[in-house]
């Protein structure tokens, strides 16, 4: 198949007279198309059994088997079916001898002798309309596999869903022996598990309509058939007419269940359990049904692995580390705010890090990041309790400096010495374009121009809290310009074991120079690069802060055609609002949030064509009318798939005034809402929007 | 192991995890309520739709707790229809919590929720409705 799809071309031209042949060779060479000569009838239908032709040129009067009686033979083969005939014929021919023409499938028709011009042309359209054609059919193709894809990449997301939602293992392995069962149709299914009080492995949890009975409900790695394939760490495919009477009644297979799937389930190298998938008919599963289960395996030992883990209360940690983190950050209107946390790789314990963010009031919020030394429950307590007290401080009005000399008393005063902890306090004031910072021991944050450069915003070296009551930490005051990004960071993510500290500091600034300008991917991006090939030793944590261009005036958006744009342009709305609509309710200023967010989402969700496609969203005011504004370039489709048929309403509701404006080659959605209190707010608000 | 179970189980985001919504889930005798945090859009909902799918569903009903959720648009509109009707299907209810006046509240009553799904102002009338085999508010 793929040898036509590669000659899609090819022109056949069929003529007795090879002098005919001849001259149309010559006219169609300039075309650069493969051309393929026939001089009967029988010669054109032979070649067309093995090269796929985008085109076929046919005379009519041809000795043996004539034009006609050939397109005929042509038009009733599948294969050949959808091939456009032009018939050539000679000038004398009659009305009839062409409408026979039509009627056995032309297409089409020239008269000899042609004008080389005009059958060029001919042939081009038709050579051009055939590789539409095989296009549409490659991308079908390429539309099956990519649903054969996703129906795979689907069950591997419900098993590893099911997976994620349990953390009692009795409850996770009935949970994921039920879904395996159902996804790969058996009739019979059983996951064994590694269990503590026994040697080898044991029947954790059955599913299916019919019972697959285990041979004393266990396997021992390395002993009879299936602890053979344990041993193997692989999996394999069974069929009970292939196997003696002891495997088959070791591997529960009888005259009712003839065929077993068996896939091991693996985390870090070692065999936790064993899934058993069986069914009524011989070969039932398939390679690929092995092939889909052991991917799936793989997320099933996470999974088990994680409540194993679980019970034994290593998970507790973590899940009291988030808890001691704030849930939400501040969504300020001057400053976007990102921050994420990453437990160590390798030590189940609580690590020490933390960060928070206070917003002061409409120009300022404080941000602050720590790490107490030491890991498990007490570092913990003492992170929490540290954080509460800074928040307080913050909160209280007090200035990094301030803050940090209270921090220290209290640090003093209730843990007493020999508790080590590092802190970094900043203001960021978007108003005055400062940020000022005091810093206990803790390595400074970095901060990133618009124009990418990165460097160290550093204050005198101060040792950590608790060490020295008369080491007062001092505090330094640094421009910053909308735009630009702070990123503080605790030592987890400069710290690589063998390596000078230097090295690792500035792998951290090329990280953060090059990173995506928006704080969320930003803050992953940072954390990807800087991470170490063989999971952590210490936990890390970032947070970065991006002071908003908020300056009076148009908010003007070019963003990727990507789901993440339209919260990303949500933000700036709610800030640039915030800034140039203070005297909005916030109901209409959620309207308008909603209303921006459903014009972007469906430029979004069309977004075709070139991956780096574009949009973009404008925001201006002019007196009492705001007017949102966002163009794309592509065709308007009506709002569907994930919005219901709910946005395009929705946007209608919500705003004064919606206009489309649909050109071919682009696409402008134009919202008004007037900022009058008479007007603002009445229009729709009553109605509700049905489904259309 | 069972005691050591939170009351509340992460499904979804939390802190220093970057995700724009948190999903929690809890037992109220024999329903399931599920908390979300944050923000819905088209960037996240598939997410909260995957990890709402994959619940075991046997329980006799669902509460979705939006109280504290700041933004939601038509994704999220969409999704909650979805749920209620193919929910209905197997005669289980879902009831959605949602303030009076809050900006989510607002965007559920223009798309008409209430069609589809009792919307309650807070959880502990949402659990009671539950718990009464839901008839919906007047």
């Amino acid at each position: 198949m793929a040898d036509y799809l590669d000659r899609a071309g090819t022109v056949l031209l069929v003529d007795d007279n090879r002098e005919n042949l001849a001259a149309l060779q010559a006219v169609l060479e300039p075309l650069g198309e493969p051309l393929i000569l026939a001089e009967s009838g029988e010669q054109a239908l032979r070649a067309l059994l093995h090269t796929e032709c985008s085109v076929i040129l046919l005379d009519v009067r041809m000795a043996t088997m004539d034009g006609l009686q050939t397109a005929r033979i042509i038009r009733s083969r599948p294969a050949t079916r959808h091939i456009p005939i032009i018939f050539m014929t000679a000038q004398s021919s009659e009305l009839d001898e062409i409408t026979q023409a039509y009627e056995s499938g032309a297409v089409d028709y020239v008269v000899k002798p042609f004008e080389p011009e005009i059958l060029r042309a001919k042939v081009g359209v038709f050579v051009e309309l055939h590789r539409e054609r095989v296009e549409r059919v490659r991308e079908s193709r390429a539309r099956a596999e990519a649903e054969a894809v996703a129906r795979a990449v689907r069950t591997l997301q419900i098993l590893s869903d099911a997976a994620m939602t349990h953390l009692d293992t009795d409850e996770l392995a009935t949970a994921l022996v039920d879904r395996s069962a159902e996804l790969f149709g058996a009739d019979a299914a059983a996951l064994l598990l590694r269990d503590e009080k026994v040697p080898g492995l044991s029947v954790r949890a059955r599913a299916g309509e019919l019972r697959l009975e285990i041979e004393g409900e266990r396997v021992r790695v390395g002993e009879d058939l299936l602890g053979g394939i344990a041993a193997t760490l692989g999996g394999a495919i069974l069929q009970a007419r292939n196997l003696d009477d002891e495997d088959r009644a070791q591997a529960g297979l009888d005259d009712n269940l003839r065929s077993l799937l068996v896939v091991p389930l693996i985390s870090a190298g070692e065999l936790l359990g064993l899934l058993l998938l069986a069914a009524q008919p011989e070969d039932h599963f398939e390679q690929r049904d092995l092939e889909l289960l052991t991917l799936a395996a793989d997320r099933m030992a996470l999974a088990v692995d994680h409540a194993q883990r679980y019970a034994d209360g290593r998970l507790l940690v973590e899940t009291l580390q988030r808890s001691l983190l704030p849930e939400r950050l501040p969504l300020h209107p001057r400053m976007h705010v990102a921050a994420r946390y990453m437990p160590a790789g390798v030590a189940p314990q609580v690590g020490g890090d933390w960060y928070d963010a206070v917003e002061l009031d409409e120009q300022r919020t404080a941000v602050m990041i720590g790490d107490v030394v030491g890991h498990g429950i007490r570092a913990a307590i003492t992170m929490s309790e540290l954080r509460n007290a800074l928040r307080a401080f913050a909160v209280e009005g007090h200035g990094p400096e301030e803050a940090l000399r209270q921090l220290d008393r209290v640090v003093l005063a209730t843990r007493g010495p020999g508790m080590v902890a590092t802190v970094l306090f900043v203001v960021i004031d978007a108003e005055a374009g400062t940020v000022a910072l005091a810093r206990a021991g803790h390595p400074p944050p970095a901060l990133r121009a618009v124009d990418g450069s990165v460097r160290f915003l550093e204050t005198k070296r101060t040792l950590p809290l608790g060490v020295d009551p008369d080491e007062v930490p001092s505090q330094e005051i640094y421009p910053i310009k909308p735009g630009e990004t702070l990123l503080l960071f605790t030592d987890g993510l400069v710290e690589r074991r063998g390596e000078p500290i230097t090295d690792s500091f500035d792998r951290l600034l090329d990280a953060l120079g090059e990173a995506p300008a928006e704080v969320e991917a930003l803050c992953e991006h940072v954390l990807l690069k800087t991470a170490t090939e063989q999971g952590r030793d210490d936990d890390v944590a970032v947070l970065a802060v991006q002071l908003i261009d908020v300056t009076a005036g148009a908010l003007d958006l070019r963003l990727p055609a990507t789901a993440q744009s339209v919260t990303v342009a949500r933000h700036r709305l709610r800030a640039w609002l915030h800034e140039n609509a203070p005297e909005l309710d916030p109901v209409a200023r959620g309207d308008l949030e909603v209303a921006w967010s459903e014009a972007c989402s469906n430029v979004v969700r069309h977004a075709y064509g070139p991956a780096e496609a574009s949009f973009d969203a404008n925001a201006s005011r002019d007196g009492d009318v705001l007017r949102l504004t966002v163009r794309d370039t592509g065709q308007w489709r009506t709002p569907g798939g994930r919005s219901g048929g709910r946005g395009l309403p929705l946007m209608e509701v919500l705003s004064d005034e919606l206009t489309i404006d649909r050109q071919p080659d682009s696409t402008t959605v134009t919202m008004v809402r007037q900022l009058r209190p008479e007007v603002a707010g009445t229009e729709g608000s009553g109605a509700a929007i049905l489904r259309t | 192991m069972t005691d050591q179970q939170p009351a509340r189980r992460a499904l979804l985001g939390g802190a220093g995890t970057g995700e724009l919504a948190s999903v929690t889930a809890s037992e109220h005798g024999a329903s399931l309520v599920l908390a979300i945090s944050g923000e819905l859009d088209i960037s996240n909902i598939d997410r909260v739709a995957e990890v709402i799918h994959a619940l075991p569903n046997t329980d006799a009903g669902l509460l979705i707790d939006l109280s504290e959720v700041s933004y939601l648009d038509s994704s999220a509109v969409s999704l909650l229809h979805d749920l209620a009707m193919r929910l209905r299907k197997r005669a289980q209810q879902l009831i959605v919590v949602s303030p009076p006046q809050s900006p989510p509240r607002r965007i559920l009553e223009l798309t008409a929720l209430y069609l589809n799904a009792p919307v309650a102002d807070e959880l502990d009338s949402g659990i009671s409705l539950l718990s009464s085999g839901g008839s919906a508010p007047p």
